[in-house]
């Protein structure tokens, strides 16, 4: 596979790929809401606590898509995996 | 993204400065895209956040009506025992919880009264004495008049019933029952 320009292309494709899984995530959240709030005021209680849960993980779907589509994030995500060494050159930690 | 920036790398060869317009909209026509997908990409994540807390609202709520139930308001008279006709109908408050109840006169002495509320998703319930039920109007449920117990419908669980006192001077409320008997929650 060839790229015209392999970085932008990537970014885009990560970019893209994260906004429809930050919606998905966003119509989970929607539907998981309408249907604790009808178990609201049907009385049956039982099951907020899980769907707080499922909640919860939809929302740290979203910020994990925001902060890996950050410029500034990739960037330190980069250097942190990597370090230079006295005699110079980098090496990674793993 | 380490790109360059082409007006910038133009002006650099022609040994001119950066023009003003440049350095305040210093983003291309072609970075435009990146910047309003990651906007948008951010802006989703506040829509999550909003939709956690109304999920975390929620769960608060329900835990502080489960561990702060309204107080439950003490015997008072609710209407005079010949001002309600055979078949009629009455709604009253309750005064500290603020719940609506209904009262039925179904025969000379015999009254039934219930919360208005519908147990499916709260709607005020009706009394339908030519089909001698409970009805909710809004999702076509029904409640049997003289216990309080679904008939069909959406609703899943019977209508909380109202405990009452018929005294010299009218009709008392004496309370919310929190099992109805097998006969209903009559009041003879």
């Amino acid at each position: 596979m060839r790229f015209k320009d392999r970085e932008a292309e990537q970014l885009e494709l990560r970019e893209t790929l994260g906004l429809f899984l930050s919606l998905g995530a966003i119509f989970v959240q929607i539907w998981v809401l309408t249907s604790a709030m009808h178990s609201l005021l049907s009385g049956q209680t039982e099951h907020l606590l899980a769907a707080l849960v499922l909640s919860a993980a939809a929302l740290g779907c979203c910020s994990l898509t925001a902060l890996t589509t950050m410029p500034g994030f990739l960037r330190w995500l980069s250097r942190s995996k990597t370090f230079h060494s006295p005699k110079g050159g980098a090496h990674d930690q793993s | 993204m380490s790109k360059k920036d082409p007006i910038k790398e133009r002006l650099t060869q022609q040994n001119q400065e950066l023009p003003k317009w440049a350095e305040d909209f210093p983003v291309d026509t072609k970075a435009d895209g990146h910047v309003a997908r990651r906007d948008f990409i951010r802006f989703l994540c506040l829509v999550s956040f909003g939709l956690f807390t109304g999920q975390a609202g929620v769960l608060l709520k329900s835990l502080f009506d489960k561990k702060y139930p309204p107080s439950e308001p003490g015997a008072f008279r609710i209407i005079g025992r010949d001002d309600l006709a055979v078949g009629g109908s009455y709604v009253f408050m309750l005064p500290e919880k603020k719940e609506p109840i209904i009262l039925i006169r179904l025969a000379e002495k015999d009254y039934v009264a219930y919360s208005q509320k519908c147990t499916h998703l709260q709607c005020p319930v009706i009394w339908r004495q030519d089909e001698s039920k409970i009805l909710c109007p809004c999702h076509h449920g029904a409640f049997d008049v003289k216990t309080g117990n679904v008939l069909y419908g959406p609703p899943e669980r019977p209508l909380p019933a109202v405990k009452l006192g018929l005294r010299a001077d009218g009709i008392y409320f004496e309370g919310m029952m929190s099992r109805v008997a097998a006969g209903g929650p009559h009041a003879v």
